[in-house]
């Protein structure tokens, strides 16, 4: 199939998912993370594209409460056996041998979803009530968060919430692998 | 006349065939004629007839030129021989007879002649050319958007495409001297893509454009997505590693990106908000799209699938708009494909 020049990439390489943790269906006593449309959410999409599920408003939570999200969802994406970052492994195989042992790249998978990529990653957006944006199109300092009456919440740091490690990740260190992986 | 000259003209090519067939049978003439209802006076009939005379004359003619101006430089190349060969051999000195032969092909034919272009009679002897192919097949060798002939990534390619791409250019079959202006804009042509030559200046255009890089942002109602987005298209830049292009530059790429989206059919944009800028991440220039989808609607399975439906017939869409052979926008017939 002859593919015309001028047609840039268009397809989607990713899609994150946003998760609120505000939602009721998420309510701290349930004792799961995601719900059943959640799944059948991530199961159908996981087919087409990459899905990184992300939690946002992190601002809303305590310490706790993050953790236990973020525990309880990546459980569950484990256990619904949704490959949503399986490229990572996948193109890794790939670049060094084709068929190599299996038993060996899916021990690597696993290891890579444990404990080096705990999604998903929670996320804060600032509040964008007055003026956002200067003139040189950077965010204002103080409009990279949301101020509350107890403290500020920002989202540029690292403890408040994983927008920089988010924004690394998808933007700079797994772009390649994103773009890299057929879609189907 | 010069009115019904110009509605009788863009109709003659096709029925052109049938007139050399038999152009003297009358019954064809007759059912010619209803074709140009438009005209209905018996001149028009003349002035059809005539226009439709004229599209294989010209043919003939352009043709004949072409094989007589040939012969003709040739001739006239023999004819005035001497004279140059005595100057030559005034300026350079003895010739031999080979030598001589082999200077007539380059003697400048009649100007006035209308004769082939010479960019399909020769196009490896001109080195301007060479460049010219060789330096955009270079150029894309690490994006996504390979040569057609060579679909393939890597540094090993480069001769490949770049000779793939000659080799091309020599393939393509002599145009008449009349549609000369037109052949660069031929939306029929497929090999010719792969000359930089006969290339637009749109497209080379976008040959330097950065590698794309697409996002869909989903969740449901009031999750935060359209927020999120709109702090990462400030924040952005902000990171050591991807680094801000110039505002200017931006707004630039963002209109260009808005006005090739209008043209777009609506259905194929509804409930998706597109953004576009450009960075720079690791010294690459990215085009940046995040799309911004509508919220899943209330938890409810049967209106989360509907509207998952049209999520996962977005993304298809998108996969085959990148993929398709002919321009997509003119083919519904990948998106009822996809929805079915």
């Amino acid at each position: 199939m002859q593919r015309s020049q001028k047609h840039l990439d268009t397809h989607i390489h990713c899609a994150l998912y946003m998760i609120d943790p505000t939602s009721a269906h998420y309510h701290y006593s349930l004792p799961y993370g995601l719900d059943a449309l959640d799944i059948h959410i991530l199961t159908r999409l996981s087919r087409i594209t990459t899905v990184i599920p992300v939690l946002s408003k992190a601002d809303t939570c305590t310490n706790a409460r993050l953790n236990t999200l973020k525990s309880l969802i990546s459980q569950n994406i484990r256990q619904h056996n949704l490959r949503l970052t399986s490229f990572l492994s996948e193109q890794d195989s790939y670049s060094e041998d084709d068929e190599m042992e299996q038993d060996e790249t899916s021990s690597q998978e696993d290891m890579d979803t444990g404990d080096d990529i705990a999604l998903p990653l929670s996320v804060l957006s600032p509040d964008y009530s007055g003026e956002f944006m200067t003139s040189d199109g950077k965010a204002n300092a103080d409009t990279t968060g949301r101020s509350y009456p107890w403290g500020f919440a920002d989202a540029l740091n690292p403890n408040h919430c994983d927008y920089v490690k988010l924004r690394e990740l998808v933007f700079v260190d797994w772009r390649r692998e994103l773009k890299g992986i057929p879609a189907f | 006349m010069s009115l019904q000259h110009q509605q009788g003209w863009p109709l003659s090519p096709p029925e052109r065939p049938q007139q050399q067939h038999r152009p003297q049978h009358h019954t064809h003439r007759l059912h010619h004629n209803d074709h140009h209802h438009r005209t209905n006076t018996t001149s028009s009939t003349s002035g059809g007839t005539t226009n439709n005379n004229r599209a294989p004359d010209l043919r003939h003619s352009s043709s004949g030129a072409s094989g007589s101006s040939n012969s003709g430089g040739i001739a006239g190349g023999g004819g005035t021989r001497p004279v140059s060969g005595s100057a030559l051999k005034g300026l350079f000195g003895r010739r031999s007879k080979s030598q001589q032969y082999q200077d007539v092909p380059h003697k400048p034919i009649d100007p006035q002649a209308p004769r082939l272009p010479k960019v399909y009679l020769s196009p490896p002897a001109s080195p301007e050319l060479l460049a010219q192919a060789t330096v955009p097949a270079g150029s894309m060798n690490g994006r996504s958007t390979s040569s057609p002939p060579s679909r393939h990534y890597g540094t090993s390619n480069y001769t490949a495409s770049s000779k793939a791409a000659s080799v091309a250019s020599t393939v393509v079959p002599p145009m008449p001297p009349l549609s000369d202006s037109t052949s660069q804009r031929n939306p029929n042509r497929h090999s010719v893509t792969s000359t930089a030559a006969s290339l637009s200046p749109r497209m080379r255009r976008r040959r330097r454009d950065p590698t794309p890089f697409n996002i869909l942002v989903i969740g449901f109602l009031g999750s935060g997505k359209t927020s999120f987005i709109r702090f990462l298209t400030a924040s952005l830049g902000d990171s050591k590693r991807i680094r801000n292009v110039s505002q200017l530059a931006n707004e630039e790429a963002a209109e260009g990106n808005v006005e090739e989206d209008l043209t777009l059919p609506p259905h194929k944009t509804n409930g998706f908000v597109k953004h576009y800028l450009e960075k720079e991440v690791d010294g690459e220039r990215v085009g940046l799209t995040i799309f911004d989808s509508e919220g899943f609607g209330p938890r409810e399975q049967n209106i989360v699938d509907l509207q998952l439906t049209l999520l996962i017939n977005f993304i298809t869409g998108k996969f085959e708009e990148t993929f398709a052979e002919v321009a997509p926008r003119t083919c519904p017939r990948c998106i009822l494909m996809t929805s079915a």
